[in-house]
């Protein structure tokens, strides 16, 4: 009987060994999220919080997210497709544009590194394949070849944050996300509450005009909530996001990149 | 006569108590089968690209001296026997799709043997023209790979639900038919490799 329970113990170990699924070499989104992801140490952590800190703050400012992958391992895919299918699954773009950029750079240790710039659909237009391509053949690969990764990524940001903020801002937001449908809705919503107030405060004042402790005790908690929770989520919440370091909100979904952008070797 | 007059009505009043279960099926076929077409239109689109770029390639390899004739007629006249090939997304059957994958892969390889023979000519490699180009080539097969591989999986989203008991049933009645996929190992042979070495 006991030498049935081993094998059937062993069974099961080997199964758990075959069946599980061979490992990926995407790595999973990061929790809690993050914009620059150096899966390989090359970067000095003070070098990863303060471009951390900068993407954070243009993706605050102008909703493009841009997101910096170092691996060590591509496995069977090729840069192009190892920076998609992060683009893809890690969500990077934002709620209403498919913004979203994905650096990945591959650290050289044999003349075998690789470099990619992967644009999401909507700024195509602007970081172009051949404003990629030479972004990363003039400015990147000069720093790359000498292993100055933090200075090949700032120079990289240099010329991509303006180009993209050029053609999406938070202006441009505001424009499209506040309709004539939201400014009705809030302003029909203040005038409910107005009205409210002034209904509850008339009703206990004509019922128990006597009694004003009565009437404080109850007409306070019953405005109170609905006051509170109201100014709490359109200030609280948005303001929230903006608070500078660690502030990244999360990332926006899949369905932003079409496989634009360039790559090199150096 | 009386008995098929019967027989009708409960047809009838059986058909009547089911139209309700079909609706929910078709308006689902009719929007994944929107999708598959926005998916389609994509393809199109990164194709034309492609040969919207290709005059521009034909015209700077041709400024590069005795460059070999045959190697870049072959180019264009792959262009234009994929230009002649168009798939109405009223028909994205399997043949329709193997037909355009056809002659748009021919113009794949036309256009990577092209870029093998021009490596002989380092005059020309290092324009900054050549390798804009180069760049945009590159970038168009990504997305020709990313857009077909999307293309796919909505296709196959489609078609595994309209086989679907019953839905295969309204999908016969409605001629909702399946779509045909691009193959996968066709295109991966012959994309053009375009291979940076600086």
């Amino acid at each position: 009987m006991r030498r049935l329970t081993i094998l059937w113990l062993l069974w099961c170990f080997t199964i758990t060994l075959v069946a599980r699924p061979s490992a990926d070499a995407i790595p999973p989104v990061p929790d809690p999220p993050r914009l620059v992801n150096d899966f390989t140490g090359v970067l000095p952590t003070a070098d990863v919080n303060r471009l951390e800190r900068q993407l954070v703050a243009f993706n605050d400012s102008t909703s493009n997210m841009i997101c910096v992958v170092l691996v060590n391992d591509l496995g069977n895919y090729t840069a192009a497709e190892f920076a998609y299918e992060i683009g893809e699954r890690w969500g990077v773009r934002s709620k209403d544009y498919r913004n979203g950029v994905v650096i990945l750079i591959k650290p050289s240790t044999t003349h075998d590194g690789d470099v990619y710039i992967s644009v999401g659909y909507d700024l195509e237009p602007v970081i172009t394949d051949i404003f990629a391509k030479r972004l990363i053949d003039l400015k990147m690969i000069p720093e790359l070849s000498q292993q100055h990764y933090t200075a090949a990524i700032d120079s990289a940001l240099t010329y991509l944050l303006p180009v993209a903020a050029g053609e999406i801002s938070a202006e441009r937001l505001m424009e499209d996300t506040v309709t004539l449908e939201e400014i009705i809705f809030v302003i029909g919503f203040a005038i409910l509450i107005v009205l409210f107030i002034y209904i509850s405060l008339k009703y206990f004042n004509n019922n128990e005009h006597g009694n004003s402790h009565h009437s404080d005790g109850y007409g306070g908690p019953f405005i109170g909530p609905v006051w509170g929770k109201g100014s709490g989520s359109s200030s609280g919440g948005s303001f929230g996001d903006f608070g500078g370091f660690g502030g990244f909100g999360g990332f926006g979904g899949g369905g932003g990149f079409g496989g634009g952008g360039a790559g090199g070797r150096f | 006569m009386k008995k098929t007059i019967k027989i009708l009505l409960i047809l009838a009043v059986i058909a009547i108590v089911l139209l309700p279960f079909t609706i929910r099926p078709y308006n689902n076929m009719v929007s994944k089968e929107e999708t598959c077409n926005q998916a389609w239109s994509n393809v199109e689109n990164v194709y034309q690209r492609r040969m919207d770029l290709i005059p521009n390639l034909v015209a700077t390899v041709q400024g590069a001296a005795n460059f070999e004739k045959s190697t870049l007629e072959a180019v264009i006249n792959a262009r234009a026997k994929a230009t002649a090939v168009n798939v109405n997304t009223d028909d994205l059957s399997e043949e329709n799709i193997a037909k355009f994958q056809a002659v748009q892969d021919e113009l794949g390889s036309a256009i990577s043997r092209l870029l093998v023979s021009v490596e002989r000519y380092p005059e020309l490699t290092a324009t900054q023209g050549f390798r804009d180009l180069q760049a945009q080539l590159e970038g168009i097969e990504n997305r020709i790979a990313t857009e077909r591989n999307k293309y796919n999986e909505t296709v196959q989203q489609f078609n595994s639900y309209i086989r679907q008991f019953p839905n295969n049933i309204i999908a016969g009645i409605c001629n909702f038919k399946s779509k045909g996929y691009f193959k996968a190992s066709s295109g991966a042979e012959n994309s053009p490799k375009v291979e940076f070495d600086f």
